[in-house]
Parts: C-alpha cells; structure tokens; sequence
C-alpha cells in the first residue's frame, strides 16, 4: 500500500514539475520546426514527388504531413495542460500564504543600519519608508524592547507566474476546445440571390457585390451588402461585409473570403426551355438521366486568342468568353470558348451563357470557448505584466531602542547602478 | 520634407559611421569615440525618422506593409531601443555590439524593393499596427539582450584584459540588463502573437493555421519561455543564458527573413 501510495506521489510530482513542464515545450518547439520545413497538408503524390521513398514513407507514417493536428502533437498539448493544471493547483497555496503573510527579515537583505542619539519616534520610521518608497507600514511589538515595523508592496505579484500559467492553460484549453467543435460551411452567390446557409438556421440575401479598384488597378476592398433572415424569412440585420470585417451573429462569423465569376445558363432541348440557372465558374450542370453534363471551366472577361495561345488581358468585361466542355457518359465531347449570347449546340442540346458577373463568396465559421480564449490571453499578458514590472517588495525595520535595522528585497538595478570604475 | 531616399541612405551612413566610432572605441580604447559613436547613432535616427515619416505621409499609412518597410522599421526599433538601454544603463561598450544589429537589418532593408504598394485587402486593419509596432519593440529587446550577451561572452573570453573589465559591466549586471530586455522583448512578443492571432481571424476566419510565420513566432516564444525558466530555476545567469540568448535572436531572424525566403506560407507578402 505505502509503496504504490509513494509511488503515485512520485509521479504526481512529476508530471507538476518545471521541468517535465520544460520537457515538454521543448518536445512542442522541435516537431513544430519540422513541422514548418515539411510542407504541411498536401496529398500523397505531392511527398512521392518531392522526396525519396523512404522519406515519403516516413513523412506517411509519422504523420509529419500534418503534424499539428497528429495524434502525439495534441497529446503533447494535452499533458502541458495536465503539467499546467498540477503546477498551478499545487503552487496557489503557497502563493496566497506568501501574499498575506509578514515577511520575515532572515529572508530579505539587510540594506541599511542607523543609529540616533534622540530617541526614534512615529515620523522617523514613517520618513525611513517613505525613503524606500513605501507609504503605509504595519507595526508588530515583540519582547527585549524590539519594535518590528514591516511593509509590503506589489505582493499581489506574487500571483503573477501563477496566472501566466493558468492563463496559458485557459487559452489551449478554451482553443482545443473550439477546434474540437468547429463548424464551417461556405455559402456563394450573385447580387439578387438568396442562399440557405446548410447546416445553421439562417438564410442570406446578397444585395450588392462591389469591387473597389485603385486608380492603379489593385484591387481596394471587396464589399457584399447581405440581409441575414432566419430560416423561415423573418429578417434579422442588413450589414456589409469586406476583407477584415465579417459579419456576426450568434456565435456565426461570415467572412469575405473570395470571388470568381458566374453567368445565366439556359439550356433548350430541341427548343424546349429545359433549364435556366446561375452557372459558377469551376463547376458543372448534368441533364436529369445523368447522361449529359455541361462544365464551366473557366471565364475570361477579356479574351485574346493569339499565337500565344488563350490569354485574359484585364478584369474588366471587355470581351467575356466562357471555356466550357461538354461530357457525355463521362466522355468529353466537346471543348470550346464562347462568347456571351451564342448559341452552342451539341446534338438536341442547346447552351447559352450570358449576363457574366461577379460572385461572392463567403466562408462561415462558429467557433466555441472564444470567451475562454480571451480571458486567458488577458491573464497571461496581465501576468507577464506584474512578473516583470510589478515586483512585490518588503521592508522590515527593526527598532532595538535607538538602532535601526533596515531589511528589504527587489532593489531595482538603477539603485545598483553601474558604475564605470567599480572594479 | 526631405525625400525618403536620401534620408534612409543618409540613415545607413550614419549608423554605420556610428558601428565604426564603436568599433575604433573598442579597438583603440579611446572614449571619445564612444560619444561620437553615440552621437551619430542619434543623428541616424533622426534621418530614419524623417524618412520613416515621409513614407508614412507618401502612403497614407503606417509603414509597415512589406518586406522593406517591416526591415527598415525592425531596423528602427533595435535603434530606439538601444539608445533607451544605452541611456538608462549608461554603459559605452553596448555601442560596439547593437550598432552591428541594426546596420544588419537597416541593409537588409537596403536590398529590398523601395516602391510604396498599396495594401492588399487582408492588410487593411487596425490589428496589423498593433502586431506590427509591437513586433518592432519586441525584436528590438531581443536585439539588444543578444547583443549584451555577446558582450557577456567576450568579457567572459578576456576575463583578464583591464580595458574589458572597464568598459563592459560585470556579469551580474550584464546578465540583470540582458534579462530586463528579455523580458520586455517576451511580453511584447507575446502581445505579437495574440494581436496577430485576433486579426487573422477576422482577415482569415482562423485565429491559427500553423503557417510558418505563426510556427517561428511560437518556436521563439518557447525559446524565451525556456530561456526564462532555467535562469530561475537552475540559476542560468551566466554563458549558458547568454547562449540561450543569441539563440533566440537568431530565432527571430529566421522568422522575420528565413520564413519569407525558405518558407512558403500566407505570410510571405509581409
Ligand atoms: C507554456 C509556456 C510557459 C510560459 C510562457 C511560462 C512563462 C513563465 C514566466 C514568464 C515566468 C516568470 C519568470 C520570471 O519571473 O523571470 C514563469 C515562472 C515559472 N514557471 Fe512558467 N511558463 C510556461 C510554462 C511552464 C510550465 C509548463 C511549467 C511547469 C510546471 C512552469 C513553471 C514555472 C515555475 C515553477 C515558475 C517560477 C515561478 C516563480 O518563481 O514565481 N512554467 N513562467
């Protein structure tokens, strides 16, 4: 009993240890720099193609292709919290005794030692704190004619390591947390449309999509005006939305995240209207058996076809081709540029893009623990901020009838002072 | 107002008449090239400042958009911060050791394209002056602690050379200052990161994504992080806390130049 009782100590004191602690920041910097030389996230072919085998097979098999979210980094992460934890349970005690308690001078350095010839009364002491910076002491009496008169400064900043750490812990916590119940989605349209955001209660309306050109042709600001609606129509709020400032509502965050370009389609069966819809760039509209499909690959809004090839001069709408192919049973049969308007024809099949215009689209994002987040970082950076600029300081006086012993901590540098000629 | 380039050339004259007083100051022992040295690292940054502000008023913003203008402005920041370290501590020798820093930065700056383009969309936030200038001041600590814990080194090399013993400081006071500037540097470091985190995600919709950029910016944290804990833990105030130093700094010029050039990441614009 005792021995697993011993046993299980050790380890606790282990695992709340600095230097497991230590360890395991380490362990955290060193996959982390591996992980910022290996290129992260690509699929398979792309580590076939850039490394030998063997490397590749290891890169597989460690899972350094995505190390940040393998299995040993977030074990890493997760016993930092458990050092964290451990540490900062073990140590408030202590701490908080350390706060309140009446510093004991064995402890602090003695800095001074005076002698008067009067007897020292109340202002004398109150002029030697003052000297040190000290407004307010307390007074203890104690036996042989020793009066012991103390100060303390700053002590709350003894709770400063104590709440970098819990602030660390809060943060990785409150993040892991919001990782683990992340939800995204995206949602796309063109000025006029209204699209269901899959997977929330909320529907946008897209009024406007601007983009804002600079007199040298960069781009400024892409700017969507939306009413977000609930599900079943009721309106909500009528907001822009541009790079750097995402809409939000209930925990949602919608982002302006990208554009690209869409036309109208209409497409005639033997000159029957059978379909008419909003065609995006990059994808693709199949017929009702499955049979036929039409590929928008790609739009250029200032075509040019010369010797060297296809090539988009600006992106302005000067002259809008569409490269489009046609499949049949997943053959291609067809691959062309079309302009706006013209009638493309593929056996009963006819297509017509027109209208080009920009689309917008927006990512959504509802991350949970932000609150926990914030708290923590503030306390870190509180923490850091009393750690360092903040240092408790003591004074202790000693009065033994007409002696005074002066004892303190923490003196500043500037009081050290670097004198050129010291040595 | 003078013309940025004239000035940010006059800058790097300057500061490196500046590195060669300290340096002549050093090698022939003569303390008056040290206020020289001193005095011309003042008028260098008198000329930084026209010409950091006069960019300021060209763009219409804060310059510190791109490659050159975070250089010139690092370059700045190592620069202020060590008149502040050399004015506080008022040590001559630290001269000698930082000035060599910030003409570093100040012609890597020097190599970059000047043209002044606008901010792309993802830029434009109040965020990235925060993240930004902090940024600055937080390499610049970082600078100066590694430039003190050179100095520590070369003392603790010619331990007996009298001119070294009275010109660089003692250890303890050299590890305390180089200490005092890791910990400035650290604090805003870590305001580096949180700030970078919170405008990522409104430019991005993700407070991190492990780019590389983000991955440095933690590496060195933990550096310092670990840096911090050995010197109270196991009393680390000597070479060994001088070396963690340096590392460090070098740390930081990998993410700040390394990242941008052997690294592909969303950060590589800045
Ligand atoms: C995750 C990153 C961490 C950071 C950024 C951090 C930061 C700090 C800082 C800035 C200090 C104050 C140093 C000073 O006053 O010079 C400190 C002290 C300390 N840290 Fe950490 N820490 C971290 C992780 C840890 C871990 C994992 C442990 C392990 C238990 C730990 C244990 C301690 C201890 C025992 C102290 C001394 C407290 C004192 O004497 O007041 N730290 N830490």
């Amino acid at each position: 009993m005792r021995d697993t009782g011993n046993t299980f100590n050790r380890l606790i004191s282990f695992l709340k240890s600095m230097r497991f602690g230590l360890v395991l920041l380490g362990a955290l910097g060193v996959l982390s720099i591996i992980g910022s030389f290996i290129p992260q996230g690509r699929d398979v072919a792309f580590y076939h193609n850039h490394y030998s085998p063997n490397k590749t097979k290891a890169i597989l098999v460690l899972k350094m292709d995505d190390i940040y979210h393998s299995f040993y980094f977030i074990v890493l992460f997760g016993a930092l919290c458990l050092n964290l934890f451990l540490c900062s349970i073990s140590r408030l005690s202590s701490i908080l005794k350390k706060i309140k308690e009446i510093p004991d001078y064995k402890t602090l350095e003695k800095l001074d030692k005076k002698t008067q010839d009067e007897s020292l009364d109340k202002d004398s002491i109150i002029k030697v704190f003052k000297e040190y910076g000290f407004k307010r002491f307390n007074r203890i009496e104690k036996k042989n004619n020793k009066i012991v008169y103390y100060s303390k400064k700053n002590s709350i900043s003894y709770l400063g390591s104590w709440l970098i750490h819990t602030g660390i812990l809060l943060t990785i916590v409150f993040y892991g947390y919001g990782q683990l119940t992340y939800f995204t989605t995206n949602v796309y349209g063109v000025p006029g449309e209204a699209k269901e955001v899959l997977g929330t209660a909320y529907r946008i309306e897209i009024n406007d999509f601007n983009i804002q050109y600079r007199e040298d042709g960069t781009v400024e600001q892409y700017i969507s005006q939306v009413d977000l609606k609930q599900q079943d129509g009721d309106f909500i709020k009528t907001e822009e939305i541009y790079v750097n400032n995402p809409m939000r509502y209930q925990g949602y965050a919608f982002y302006q995240t990208a554009t690209g370009w869409a036309t109208d389609i209409k497409i005639f069966r033997e000159e029957e209207l059978i379909k008419e819809d909003i065609f995006y760039e990059s994808t693709s509209i199949m017929d009702e058996n499955s049979q036929v499909l039409i590929q928008f690959t790609r739009f250029y809004p200032d075509f040019l076809f010369n010797d060297r090839g296809i090539i988009n001069l600006s992106n302005q709408l000067n002259n809008p081709r569409v490269l489009y192919s046609i499949f049949f049973r997943g053959e291609r049969m067809a691959m062309n540029v079309a302009a706006m308007g013209e009638a493309i024809q593929w056996n009963e099949f006819t297509f017509i893009f027109n209208n080009p215009q920009r689309y917008t689209y927006f990512q959504v994002n509802k991350m949970k623990g932000k609150l926990g987040v914030l708290i923590g970082s503030l306390l870190l950076i509180l923490g850091l901020y009393l750690c360092f600029y903040r240092r408790p300081k003591e004074l202790v006086i000693i009065k033994n009838d007409n002696i005074l012993q002066i004892f303190g901590n923490n003196q500043s540098i500037k009081d050290i002072g670097f004198n050129q000629k010291e040595e | 107002m003078l013309d940025e380039g004239h000035s940010f050339v006059a800058t790097l004259v300057f500061y490196s008449l500046s590195m060669v007083c300290y340096f002549i100051f050093f090698m022939l022992r003569n303390e008056k090239f040290s206020s020289y040295g001193s005095l011309l690292v003042k008028v260098g940054i008198l000329f930084h400042t026209i010409a950091l502000s006069s960019r300021t008023v060209m763009a219409s913003r804060l310059p510190l958009a791109n490659q050159y203008e975070f250089a010139t402005s690092f370059a700045w920041g190592i620069a202020i911060s060590f008149v502040g370290f050399e004015w506080k501590y008022r040590f001559k020798a630290l001269g000698t050791f930082v000035t060599p820093i910030i003409l570093l930065v100040g012609f890597y700056a020097a190599l970059q394209t000047r043209d002044i383009r606008p901010l792309m969309p993802a830029l434009q936030s109040n965020w990235i002056t925060i993240h930004v200038s902090t940024a600055i001041f937080s390499y610049g600590a970082f600078a100066i602690a590694c430039g003190i814990s050179i100095m520590f080194l070369i003392r603790d090399r010619f331990q007996e050379d009298g001119f070294i013993k009275e010109y660089i400081p003692n250890f303890e006071i050299l590890d305390m200052i180089s200490y005092r500037a890791i910990a400035l540097g650290f604090i805003m470091l870590t305001v580096v990161i949180i700030s970078g985190a919170i405008w990522a995600e409104k430019a991005w919709g993700r407070y991190w994504q492990w780019d590389p950029k983000e991955t440095w910016s933690f590496i060195t944290w933990i550096i310092y992080a670990i840096y911090l804990h050995v010197r109270l833990s196991k009393g680390w105030k000597n070479k060994k806390a001088a070396w963690f130093a340096i590392l460090g700094f070098i740390a930081i010029l990998f993410t700040y130049i390394g990242v941008n050039t052997l690294l592909v990441g969303y950060h590589s614009y800045a």
